[in-house]
C-alpha cells in the first residue's frame, strides 16, 4: 500500500458543510495557492479555504496544522476526508468546530473607546507601508510612490469617505479598488461591516439591513473577497478579527497590541486595511449613531 | 580537541538553510554551497508519528 | 509616449509583491509609471485617471491580472515588460524550486557534502536556534543570520560552542568574512592579515571596506552579533573569535568593533589581551571611552573609519606616527572643502540633514557631529530629548536612521529599496535652512545593486529644485564597499560624482565635513 501521512485539522469552520447531500466529491479545482492559504472550489460559486494555524479558524477555514501550505498540488474531497497530493489526509473527523458568531458580554461604550484609542496608536505605528492605513494617519501617504500609486490612494481616500458620509452608492466604486487578491477597497469594505456588526451587537440597533446592502453593492466576480464580505454582512467573523473585537473590551493594552499584531499579519496588507476600515467606521458611529447611513 | 581556527585552514563548504540569495552570493564568489529546502515542522515529528500509527491501525 | 498592456489570467499574487514588481518596473530609464493589478472595474478606473487604461483591458474580469506601462518608447516599455515577467517568474520559481531539487533537511544535506563546516541559518526566529543546536551536535560552525531567537537560546548555543571549539555568528548577525568568502550582507574584501571581531554588522563592514580601499586585507571578520557583549551573554563569542584570531597564523593584527561592551565583557576582554594576545589589537567602542579601550592594552580609534586606517598602516609596516600625520592631512582637506562649501550658500542655509541606512553608520555620524556642532535630532538620537516629535518631520540638523522598524515594515530594507530615502531628499530640498545633505551608501551582497543609478536622479532633482530658489545644497555622502563588491565602489563613486556629490572616503570623513559645513554657518548649537 502506499503510505499516507495524517495532518492534524485543528478546526473545521461552521459554515463549512461536510457529509450534507450538496457536498462535494472528487478532485476539487484549486483556486489559489499562498504560503498561509489555499483556497478551491467546492460548487462553482462557493469556496473553502484550507489555512495555516497562523491564519486561524473562520467561518469557511479548515485549520491545518502545518506552518506552511504552499505543496499543495491537489485536494480531494469526500464525506469524512481531505486528501491533499494524494497522500496526506487531513483528519476532519477528530476536529473541533469553530464558532464564527460574535458575542460580546460588555455593553460598556466608553470601554470600546478607550480600546479603539489604543488600537489606533498600534496601527499607526505597525501597519504595513502600502496599506490603507494612511487613512487614518495622513502622513502615511509618503509611502505611495509611483503616479499610479498616488490615484490609487486618492481614489482610496476618496470613495471610502463618501461611503462613510453615508453615501452607499460610491461601495461599488470601493469594492475591487487596490492590488491584490483582497484589493484595499474590499477590505475596507469588510471593517465597515464588522464595525456595523459591533456597534448592533453593543447598541442593539439593527445594521443588518446595511451590512446586507453593503454587500449586495459590493458583489463582483472576485469570489474570494465576495466570500470575506458575505460572511461580513452575515455577521460571522474570522478568529483573528474577532480575537481583535473581543480584546478591545478587555482595558489592557498588551492584549489589545498583541491581538492588532495577530490581525496585521494576515495577507500583505489585509490586516491593515480591515483595521483601518473598522477603525474609521467605528469611529464614525460611536460619534453620530446609525441614523446617517 | 577540535578549534575554532581550524576553520580557517579548510575549505569553507558551507549549507544554506533561509534565505536563497545567501546561496546565490556565494555561488558567485565560488564557494560550495548547498541549500536546504526547509520547512516548518508539521505539528512536531511526534505528532505525524503518533497519526501514521493511527492509520496503520497499530 | 507609448503605452502597452498584457493580460494575464488565473495568476494571483499577494498585493506587496504586485506594488514592489510594478515599482521595479517604474525605476527603468525611460518608464514613467507602471501598474500590475487585478482587471476590477474601479482599478480600470483608477488606470484610466493615471493614463494608462488600454482597449484591450475593457473586457477582463476581476480575476485577470492587468499589466500596464508607459514609457517614453517602445523600447523601454518592452523592457519594462521584460523586467516584470521575470520578477513575476522569479515570485513563482522560487517556491516551486523549493520541491525537488534541495535536501530537505541539515541531514540530507549532509549526505551530498559530508565535509560541511559551516551552516547559515536564516529561517524565523523561533526555529533558528534548534537548527543552530542541530549544526554544533553536527560538528559545524554556525552563521545565525535570523534575529529573535530567545536569549537564553543565544547562551546555550555559545556555552556548547565555546565547549566544543565551535564558532556561533549571531543570532542578527548580518555580515562575516570566512576564509575570504563574504556571508550575508557582505563586502567582497581583499584577502590580507588583518582579522575582525565585530558585534556590530555594519561596523565590520565599514573597517574591513576601510581595510581593503587602503591597500591591505583580511584574513577573517568574525561577527558576533549585538547581544553578544551583553551582560547576558557575557561576550562568550567575541572572547572565542579573538582566541581564534591570535591561534591563526594568518592574522597579524586585530581590531575589534563594537558600541561599549558591558564593564564585565570589557574586563574579559581587557584581561585576555593582557594574558593571552600577543598581536597588536586595535579596539572602536563606539560611543565608548577610548582611555577605556586604552586600558584594556588595545590602540584606541576614534571612528571605524581610523581603526581601519591603523590597522591597515601597521599591516603595511607603518608607525602610528606616521598614521597620526595621515589622520591631520586628511583633517586639513576635510577642512579646506569645508570652507569652499560654506561660501556658495544662500543667508538661512545652516543645517545638515542626515539621511541613514546603515544604523551603526548613524549612530558614528551623530557622534562625530555631537562633537562639533552640539546635540543633534533624529529618530534614534544620542539624546533622548533630541528625539524628533515626528520622524518624518526634519528639524534643525537632523540624522535620520530609515533602517528603524518605522520606517520598513511592509517594505524591504532601504539598504535595498531606495525609494524612500529617495522622497526625503528631494523633500529637504525644499527646506530653505537646509545647507548639507548627508547620504550612506552600503554596497555588498545583499544591498541594492544600482545604487548610483538610483540615487543620482534623486539628487539631480532636488539640487534643481534648490537651485530655482538660488540656493545651492552640499551632498555629501560616504560609500562602505570595494572595487569588487558586485556594485563596483569606483563607479558608483564616479556616478554619484557625476551627479554632483562629494565622495568622502568614510563615514567619519562625511559626517565631519557636514558638521564643519553647518559650524562655518553658524548652524552649530
Amino acid at each position: 500500500m502506499s503510505l499516507s501521512l495524517v495532518l492534524k485539522v485543528n478546526s473545521v469552520g461552521d459554515q463549512v458543510r461536510f457529509g450534507g447531500k450538496h457536498s462535494h466529491f472528487g478532485y476539487c479545482k484549486i483556486h489559489s495557492v499562498f504560503n498561509n492559504a489555499v483556497n478551491f472550489y467546492i460548487k462553482r460559486d462557493a469556496i473553502l479555504s484550507l489555512v495555516t494555524r497562523s491564519v486561524g479558524g473562520g467561518p469557511n477555514n479548515i485549520v491545518i496544522n502545518v506552518d506552511s501550505l504552499s505543496f499543495v498540488k491537489s485536494i480531494y474531497m469526500d464525506k469524512s476526508k481531505i486528501v491533499l497530493n494524494d497522500s496526506f489526509i487531513c483528519d476532519i473527523e477528530s476536529s473541533l468546530q469553530y464558532n464564527s458568531d460574535l458575542f460580546i458580554v460588555s455593553k460598556d461604550l466608553e470601554l470600546f473607546k478607550k480600546g479603539l484609542d489604543k488600537f489606533e496608536d498600534i496601527l499607526r505605528k505597525k501597519a504595513p507601508a502600502l496599506s490603507a492605513a494612511f487613512l487614518v494617519d495622513k502622513r502615511r501617504l509618503n509611502f505611495f510612490i509611483t503616479p499610479f500609486e498616488k490615484n490609487l490612494a486618492y481614489s482610496l481616500d476618496l470613495f471610502s469617505n463618501e461611503v462613510l458620509d453615508g453615501k452607499l452608492e460610491s461601495v461599488s466604486r470601493l469594492k475591487g479598488l487596490g492590488f491584490g487578491l483582497t484589493p484595499q477597497g474590499d477590505d475596507i469594505l469588510d471593517g465597515f461591516m464588522i464595525a456595523l456588526l459591533v456597534y448592533e451587537k453593543l447598541t442593539g440597533a439593527n445594521t443588518g439591513d446595511i451590512r446586507k446592502k453593503i454587500f449586495n453593492l459590493s458583489r463582483g466576480s472576485n469570489i474570494i473577497s465576495d466570500t470575506f464580505l458575505y460572511y461580513a454582512s452575515l455577521g460571522l467573523l474570522y478568529e483573528r478579527v474577532k480575537t481583535l473585537v473581543l480584546s478591545l473590551f478587555l482595558n489592557d493594552p498588551a492584549i489589545i497590541e498583541n491581538a492588532v499584531s495577530k490581525l496585521l499579519n494576515i495577507g500583505e496588507t489585509s490586516g491593515a486595511d480591515i483595521s483601518t476600515g473598522f477603525l474609521l467606521m467605528s469611529k464614525k458611529l460611536m460619534q453620530g449613531g446609525i441614523e446617517w447611513l | 580537541m577540535r578549534k575554532i581556527s581550524d576553520l580557517f585552514k579548510q575549505e569553507l563548504k558551507v549549507i544554506n538553510i533561509g534565505l536563497l540569495s545567501f546561496k546565490e552570493s556565494l555561488d558567485d564568489v565560488g564557494v560550495k554551497v548547498i541549500q536546504v529546502d526547509w520547512r516548518p515542522p508539521a505539528g512536531g515529528d511526534q505528532e505525524v508519528m503518533d497519526a501514521l500509527k493511527k492509520l496503520l491501525g497499530k | 509616449m507609448v503605452v502597452k498592456g498584457i493580460i494575464k489570467k488565473g495568476e494571483y499574487y499577494d498585493s506587496v509583491t504586485l506594488m514592489l514588481v510594478a515599482r521595479d518596473a517604474t525605476a527603468l530609464d525611460g518608464v514613467k509609471d507602471a501598474a500590475v493589478v487585478m482587471g476590477t472595474e474601479q482599478n480600470k478606473s483608477i488606470l484610466e485617471t493615471s493614463g494608462l487604461l488600454l482597449d484591450m483591458f475593457k473586457d477582463a474580469s476581476d480575476s485577470d491580472l492587468l499589466i500596464a506601462v508607459k514609457a517614453e518608447s517602445e523600447e523601454a516599455a518592452n523592457k519594462a515588460f521584460e523586467k516584470i515577467e521575470q520578477l513575476l517568474k522569479e515570485t513563482r520559481s522560487k517556491a516551486k524550486e523549493a520541491g525537488e531539487y534541495m535536501p530537505k533537511s541539515l541531514e540530507g544535506a549532509l549526505e551530498y557534502m559530508p565535509d560541511a563546516n559551516m551552516v547559515i541559518i536564516s529561517v524565523a526566529g523561533k526555529y533558528a536556534g534548534d537548527e543552530a543546536m542541530k549544526a554544533l551536535e553536527h560538528g559545524l560552525h554556525v552563521m545565525l543570520f535570523s534575529d529573535n531567537v530567545p536569549l537564553n537560546k543565544e547562551i546555550e548555543l555559545k556555552k556548547y560552542a565555546r565547549d566544543n571549539g565551535l564558532l556561533v555568528m549571531g543570532p542578527d548577525c548580518g555580515t562575516a568574512i570566512i576564509n575570504g568568502a563574504p556571508l550575508c550582507f557582505a563586502n567582497v574584501v581583499e584577502r590580507g592579515n588583518i582579522g575582525i571581531v565585530a558585534a556590530s554588522g555594519t561596523g565590520l563592514q565599514e573597517v574591513s571596506s576601510v581595510i581593503t580601499n587602503e591597500g591591505a586585507g583580511i584574513s577573517q571578520a568574525i561577527g558576533t552579533g549585538g547581544r553578544d557583549v551583553k551582560k547576558d551573554v557575557g561576550g562568550i563569542m567575541f572572547i572565542e573569535g579573538m582566541k581564534a584570531l591570535e591561534e591563526d597564523p594568518d592574522t597579524k593584527y586585530i581590531v575589534l568593533v563594537s558600541k561599549p561592551p558591558h564593564p564585565d565583557v570589557l574586563k574579559k576582554v581587557a584581561d585576555l589581551i593582557k594574558t593571552q594576545i600577543k598581536k597588536p589589537v586595535v579596539g572602536i567602542f563606539l560611543g565608548g571611552d577610548p582611555e577605556v579601550v586604552k586600558g584594556a592594552g588595545a590602540i584606541p580609534a576614534n571612528t571605524l573609519e581610523e581603526a581601519g586606517l591603523i590597522a591597515a598602516s601597521l599591516a603595511k609596516g607603518k608607525s602610528l606616527d606616521e598614521f597620526k600625520k595621515l589622520l591631520e592631512e586628511r583633517e586639513k582637506e576635510i577642512l579646506a572643502i569645508a570652507d569652499r562649501e560654506s561660501k556658495n550658500k544662500k543667508e538661512g542655509q545652516k543645517y545638515v540633514r542626515g539621511l541613514y541606512t546603515g544604523g551603526t553608520l548613524c549612530d558614528e555620524a551623530m557622534l562625530l557631529s555631537r562633537q562639533i556642532i552640539g546635540e543633534v535630532y533624529g529618530n534614534a538620537p544620542l539624546n533622548p530629548e533630541y528625539k524628533l516629535k515626528d520622524s518624518w518631520i526634519s528639524q534643525e540638523n537632523t540624522f535620520v536612521d530609515l533602517g528603524e522598524d518605522e520606517f520598513t515594515v511592509g517594505r524591504p530594507h532601504p539598504m535595498i529599496d531606495f525609494s524612500l530615502r529617495n522622497k526625503k531628499i528631494i523633500e529637504e530640498a525644499k527646506d530653505p535652512s537646509v545647507a548639507v545633505i548627508l547620504l550612506d551608501v552600503v554596497l555588498g551582497y545583499g544591498s541594492n545593486m544600482q545604487p548610483g543609478d538610483e540615487l543620482a536622479p534623486a539628487i539631480k532633482e532636488a539640487k534643481e529644485l534648490a537651485a530655482k530658489d538660488g540656493r545651492n545644497i552640499t551632498f555629501v555622502a560616504s560609500i562602505t564597499g570595494t572595487d569588487k563588491d558586485p556594485q563596483d565602489r569606483s563607479k558608483v563613486k564616479k556616478q554619484l560624482e557625476d551627479a554632483g556629490v562629494i565622495v568622502m572616503p568614510s563615514n567619519a570623513a562625511a559626517a565631519k565635513l557636514s558638521s564643519y559645513i553647518v559650524k562655518n554657518l553658524g548652524g552649530a548649537k
